[in-house]
């Protein structure tokens, strides 16, 4: 009957002591963080927000909790995001897929360019077409043979419908009158095990996705997607050399949030957050993955190189007569 | 490989006592986590990474991923006291489990559970030393035809063994596979059921649904029962299972650790599948199915060591490829990726000392559980002697707080008290609530895994059929249909569900 009473009361002052935790500060934040990431666990924009998170929590006294969910190349996160409360407690971390590749070729349900405020940059990676060691495919003109002889018998592992390594091949196939067979998968590590097991033939992850499994010879590098060559995998040529000079795809991981949060509490996150990338923890992570960007660009400079970039895609997509009609 | 030498290496770091100490609050964390519904694994972990930066490498994630199993332990004590499972792996917990400590045998269930998943955790354990590499092999070669097949077997083995009514059953994983489509097309990011509601573009979540079908419903259902109150009144005698009851357990536990053992390799839901499976196995071979869902000792002991030995194994992916199983898994892989180790082929290369250290810590981590976990027993069975009166507004506290802490929305309590109503009414009509619960749960995976078979094969079913682990789930799971529709088989069926 005793120790009864006992459990009680240590419940009722659990709960108390819950209540006075949660009570409130006078300033932002008072209350948990939610970070919503678009990507399954296991790669870049899922670790590294991992990471920022980790410093934000200690820098702004308030957890600062890391959510997936994973879809759509990243829509999903950015859905969820848009309809938020614009209060500061529900964030996002992803790619820029969903922002200036996806709403150019198809209706999203969010506006890309007005519901978002863009706080800080995390990264930028470049893409690389692999396959594994032992694959037929030595090169990527290799590939692209195979594929012309067998028309639609190419498959590829992309990261989400209409994601900027999705459409630099679909504009691949239509260069070279091609047929791929695109296989969507939640996110770079995922698309990482498919490849493994021999369920696509091709996957292109971002360097966050490749960059280990390279390292331990499970893969081979056939080609990257950037400007220029990688000082990591010099033997690797990019896309541009192999002659698509429109072929170039960057993929920048960032923070963003709803639109009319206050301009105080941007202001406060964005600082939080660029210190968060100067940690060595985040540092030595961002190594690991190829994520790092040596000058991380942040609120007005991060949005014009967001619209710099949309436009680029834009005139691009509209070339290769893929663009949403508008 | 000498296997022997690396294992007495690895006990060298494990037993060293700074990673003792670790290995210890790591547990106990992982307890008291799995206890308390709402706040899982992931949660504590991610609480406790920012201690790590500054311990050693081995040390910390010996703690991590004692939080990981532990919180498997402490999963189902709740399932068992208060049918609230702690842990999603601990859904099936709840149907035996809850109904031996409604009959006062709280002890057994709670000793059982301890000691299966001890049994199972050591079982697993020693497995992932020598068959780690091969078999992560293998859990490659599981593509999305093989994921989907087995995901519809899982369903269908459920639906099979644990319904009176067929009809009803089926209808049940159809309820919860529709309803796992609410939300945003995985694959084109548009909204799909949201009714132009805004919180349901995120879908209803699993533990609103689990919670209201399996705490709120259960507690309701009681309510109508006041004789059932004398039965908690009375004393629970021992808190340990009796001779009979070993003998009882002891092929579930192996049937449960051997089920648990492989599927746990496989990425995703390995530790629910398996302790669903590990269920319907034990019903299928049991002499007296009947007993079934009235609280037998076996529904208990299998499934706990199936939940167990697949959270060992879930390592194997994660250690030797690199490749996280799911989001606990995922923060590991952060916390070593901090200190500068990549988890994958060359992890046991480079760093040895992590690799076995690490493994052979999970060894010592079921030692202190089992410790940790006996004498506690005693403490949580003082639960089960408060009164109905006090219990069940707790229970319903507990649930509330619980759901809301997930994503501090007062909609997921709505929705954990509709579907409370929904469950209710369920129990009524003898619609159980099990085919549901695993039809939601898996409902995101099937559709990812169908969508992406059928564009690798270009629109052609036959995918399923040509890729011989996929087809051999299908046939299975289509003969157990067909059978069950069938006269003769029909009978049978009924007297092994009935046990007439």
């Amino acid at each position: 009957m005793k120790t009864r009473w006992i459990g009680l009361l240590a419940l009722s002052a659990f709960f108390l002591a819950l209540n006075v935790l949660m009570a409130a500060e006078p300033d932002y934040p008072t209350k948990p963080i939610e970070i919503i990431i678009g990507y399954a666990p296991g790669a870049g924009t899922d670790l590294g927000a991992r990471m920022i998170a980790e410093y934000a929590k200690k820098s702004l006294g308030q957890d600062v909790v890391c959510i997936n969910k994973a879809g759509g190349a990243g829509r999903v996160a950015m859905t969820l995001v848009s309809k938020a409360k614009p209060d500061g407690y529900t964030l996002s971390s992803g790619t820029d897929s969903s922002i200036i590749v996806a709403p150019n070729l198809e209706e999203v349900s969010y506006k890309p360019l007005e519901d978002f405020v863009f706080m800080n940059q995390f990264g930028a990676l470049n893409f690389g077409v692999t396959v594994l060691q032992d694959s037929a495919f030595k090169t990527f003109k290799d590939m692209v043979e195979f594929a012309r002889a067998n028309p639609d018998k190419l498959t590829l592992g992309i990261t989400g419908v209409n994601s900027s390594e999705h459409v630099a091949f679909q504009a691949l196939a239509l260069m070279e009158n091609l047929k791929f067979r695109f296989v969507p998968f939640a996110g770079a590590a995922p698309t990482m095990t498919a490849l493994l097991g021999g369920h696509v033939m091709v996957a292109i992850p971002a360097t966050s996705g490749f960059a280990s499994h390279v390292k331990s010879k499970t893969v081979r590098l056939l080609a990257v997607l950037g400007e220029t060559r990688m000082d990591d995998y010099p033997d690797a040529p990019t896309l541009k050399e192999l002659g698509y000079p429109e072929l170039v795809f960057q993929s920048w991981y960032i923070l963003s949030g709803p639109k009319k949060i206050e301009k105080s509490i941007v202001k406060k996150l964005e600082t939080v957050f660029s210190k968060a990338m100067e940690t060595p923890e985040f540092m030595k992570l961002a190594q690991e993955l190829q994520m790092y960007t040596k000058t991380p660009l942040s609120g007005d400079a991060l949005t014009e190189g967001i619209l710099r970039r949309n436009k680029r895609n834009a005139d691009i997509f509209k070339k290769l007569g893929i663009a949403l009609k508008k | 490989m000498d296997v022997f030498g690396n294992v007495l290496y690895g006990f060298q770091i494990s037993l060293q006592p700074i990673n003792l100490l670790y290995c210890f609050v790591g547990v106990i964390l992982g307890t008291l986590t799995g206890v308390l519904p709402g706040l899982g694994p992931s949660g504590t972990i991610a609480i406790l990474l920012p201690i790590t930066f500054n311990a050693p490498a081995v040390s910390s994630v010996i703690m991590l991923a004692g939080i990981f199993y532990g919180a498997q332990y402490g999963g189902s004590t709740t399932s068992i006291l208060v049918s609230i499972p702690g842990e999603p792996s601990s859904i099936v917990t709840c149907i035996d489990g809850h109904q031996m400590a409604r009959h006062g045998r709280a002890g057994p269930a709670l000793g059982i559970s301890a000691f299966g998943s001890f049994i199972a955790g050591t079982v697993g354990v020693i497995g992932l030393m020598f068959v780690a590499s091969p078999l992560a092999k293998i859990a490659l070669k599981f593509g999305p035809p093989e994921y989907f097949s087995l995901m519809v077997l899982g369903l269908i083995i459920l639906i099979y063994l644990t319904q009176k009514s067929l009809i009803k059953a089926i209808s049940m994983g159809a309820f919860g596979l529709i309803l796992s489509f609410f939300g945003l097309d995985i694959v084109s990011g548009q909204p799909r059921f949201a009714f132009g509601l805004d919180e349901l573009f995120d879908g209803v979540g699993i533990v609103p649904v689990a919670m209201g079908l399996f705490g709120v419903a259960e507690t309701l259902a009681n309510l109508e029962k006041t004789e059932e109150v004398k039965i908690f009144e009375t004393h629970i005698k021992g808190l340990l299972p009796s001779r009979k009851d070993w003998a009882d357990s002891i092929w579930p536990l192996i049937r449960g650790t051997t089920i648990g053992f492989f599927l746990g390799i496989l990425p995703g839901g390995g530790a629910i599948l398996s302790s669903f499976v590990s269920y319907a196995v034990e019903k299928k071979v049991s002499k007296h199915p009947e007993r079934f869902g009235q609280g037998t000792i076996e529904g208990v002991a299998g499934p706990e060591a199936a939940n167990n030995a697949a959270s060992s194994t879930g390592f194997i992916p994660l250690l030797t490829l690199g490749i996280p199983a799911n989001v606990v898994l995922a923060m590991l892989l952060a916390g070593l990726l901090i200190h500068n180790i990549t988890p994958g082929p060359l992890l046991l290369k480079q760093h040895p000392d992590v690799f076995w250290g690490v493994i052979t810590s999970m060894y010592t981590g079921n030692v202190l559980l089992l410790v940790l976990n006996l004498p506690l027993i005693g403490m949580w069975v003082q639960i089960t002697k408060l009164p109905y009166r006090l219990l069940f507004p707790l229970i319903i506290l507990f649930c509330v707080i619980g759901v809301y802490s997930i994503n501090n929305a007062v909609f997921d309590i709505w929705i954990m008290l509709i579907f409370g109503a929904i469950g209710y009414f369920m129990k009524k009509c003898d619609y159980e609530p099990a085919p549901l619960t695993l039809a939601y749960v898996l409902g995101p995976m099937m559709e990812q895994a169908l969508r992406q078979s059928l564009i690798i094969s270009n629109g052609s079913f036959s995918i399923f059929f040509f890729r011989p682990i996929s087809a051999i789930a299908l046939v299975v799971a289509v003969f157990l249909l067909v059978t069950a529709f069938t006269g003769f088989a029909k009978q049978k069926r009924l007297q092994v569900v009935e046990g007439e």
